[in-house]
């Protein structure tokens, strides 16, 4: 069953008709045409031309409506004998009910629903049309996931098929994001009815996973940092500031206790070097002078060491180990000098005796300075020099000779 | 467990990165935004001191074992000389 469209075609042309001729008329004429003169010409027009034309009213302002209510009471006429219609695969019911109203029931398979419209214009059946159309959709979709959840619960899917499903989900979220990138001006709004109509079978599940999961997220970080009063919020404030003092003061001791331990540590490093390099020291001068200290000096030594080794060890305290190590030190100091003090005058010995051996050696080793005027012997003078010396012979023959030598 | 973990945290990441502005205008108003700041400020400054608070005592640790060390060294020499 279907409305009788060349019924209303033909309403329909007859009332654009008269409009255009009314609109011709105000529009070509040079005098101001009055309204109901207008009606009464076309009227009379309308007469001779034919007896089925209804009234017209010419006035501009009424046009349109006019020619609406003509629309709506040809299609009324038509509903009025033909109440069921087959529209977009939908079986549509119109019935008249005593209130004046249409009680309009659009059914498609098994799923129906009525409506009571104050009118039947195409614009309420299409909105009601359109309505249907939705609530079918929730309808099918309620229903698929019932579906799904009893056929999980009674199948079990293979792994190919399921990662067949995860690629083939991926590939339409990927889209999906193009899509969305695409659309933006048109709206959220239309871009889901896109997507949905285009991803039907899997995109609701993945928007409400995602919308879940932003739900979920929001959730956490609004039981994390809000609170539902402002007084809490204060108060979990005040307890964070608490939080952070304590913090800080355990930072501070924590500080003041790392201050101290790298303190005992280095004191603890320098006694022992120091120890170390003193023993070794004293050790070294001992072995080269056995007799440097006597016995009773060595044991009272060798009580000090063992005396400051106990303090360093009992002292947990940098300025203790600081104030041991100090006597230790100077202690040492004297010792070693006294040890080095002993040990000079072997020394001494022993160097008087190496130069006086050096000396003997240079001396014999020492080349005797030679007088050049006579290195021959007297009478090798061949020096101009050499006349004065034989005055000197005589001078000594005679000087013996007196002596009474000869 | 470990990868069902891993699942939950990749998923918690994912969908933090769903949250965009108007997300947070509309679940949070003013008051709250502006306490959820400080809120988050002073956490932060808490995992901040927190991390500075175990780095030095992770260091006294070392000190205070270097420092026994040392102590046991001393002993020895003690030993040595008695």
């Amino acid at each position: 069953m279907s409305i009788d469209k060349e019924h209303v075609r033909k309403v329909v042309d007859e009332a654009l008709t008269k409009v255009l001729k009314a609109q011709d008329k105000i529009n070509n004429s040079n005098d101001i045409i009055d309204s109901t003169d207008l009606e009464e010409e076309l009227e009379q027009e309308e007469i001779s031309n034919s007896e089925e034309n209804s009234n017209v009213l010419p006035d501009e302002e009424n046009i349109d409506v006019d020619v609406q209510d003509k629309v709506t009471e040809a299609i009324e006429e038509e509903v009025a004998e033909e109440a069921d219609y087959t529209f977009l695969g939908l079986d549509i019911s119109i019935a008249k009910n005593d209130e004046g109203k249409f009680e309009v029931t659009i059914k498609k398979d098994d799923f129906e629903k009525t409506e009571e419209l104050e009118s039947i214009d195409v614009k309420n059946i299409l909105n009601f049309v359109e309505v249907f159309f939705s609530d079918l959709v929730i309808e099918e979709e309620f229903e698929t996931d019932e579906d799904k959840e009893d056929k999980e619960e009674t199948e079990e899917v293979s792994k190919d098929i399921e990662e067949d499903l995860e690629e083939e989900n991926l590939d339409k979220t990927i889209t999906e994001d193009e899509e969305f990138e695409d659309s933006e001006s048109s709206g959220l709004i239309s871009d889901i009815k896109v997507l949905k109509e285009k991803y039907k079978d899997n995109v609701d599940s993945i928007f409400e996973q995602g919308l879940l999961a932003k739900e979920l997220v929001i959730d956490i970080l609004k039981d994390k940092l809000v609170a539902g009063t402002v007084k809490d919020l204060i108060n979990r404030v005040n307890e964070k500031d608490t939080l952070i003092a304590s913090k800080r003061e355990e930072l501070r001791k924590a500080s003041i206790n790392y201050i101290l331990a790298q303190r005992l540590n280095t004191k603890y490093k320098k006694a022992h070097a120091l120890l170390s390099s003193q023993m070794t020291k004293i050790k070294e001068e001992l072995d080269k002078n056995e007799n440097a200290l006597s016995i009773e000096t060595l044991a009272k030594l060798n009580k000090f060491y063992s005396s400051v080794v106990a303090k360093i060890l009992n002292s947990n305290k940098a300025e203790d180990v600081e104030t041991v190590t100090n006597v230790f030190e100077k202690t040492t100091n004297t010792l070693l000098a006294s040890i080095v003090k002993v040990k000079p005058t072997v020394n001494k010995v022993n160097k008087k005796e190496i130069n006086k051996e050096d000396k003997s050696v240079m001396a014999s080793n020492k080349p005797k300075p030679t007088n050049i005027l006579n290195k021959g012997s007297w009478r090798g003078n061949k020096t101009i020099m050499s006349h004065r010396y034989e005055g000197i012979d005589e001078m000594s023959a005679e000087i013996l000779h007196i002596a009474g030598i000869d | 467990m470990n990868t069902t973990n891993n699942k939950i945290s990749n998923f918690l990441k994912n969908s933090m990165a769903l949250i965009d502005d108007q997300d947070i205008k509309r679940e949070l108003n003013d008051v709250q935004l502006k306490y959820a700041s400080d809120l988050l400020q002073k956490e932060m400054e808490l995992q901040n001191l927190e991390s500075n608070i175990n780095k030095i005592n992770i260091n006294t640790e070392k000190l205070v074992l270097d420092s026994e060390k040392y102590k046991e060294n001393f002993k020895s020499v003690k030993d040595q000389l008695n």
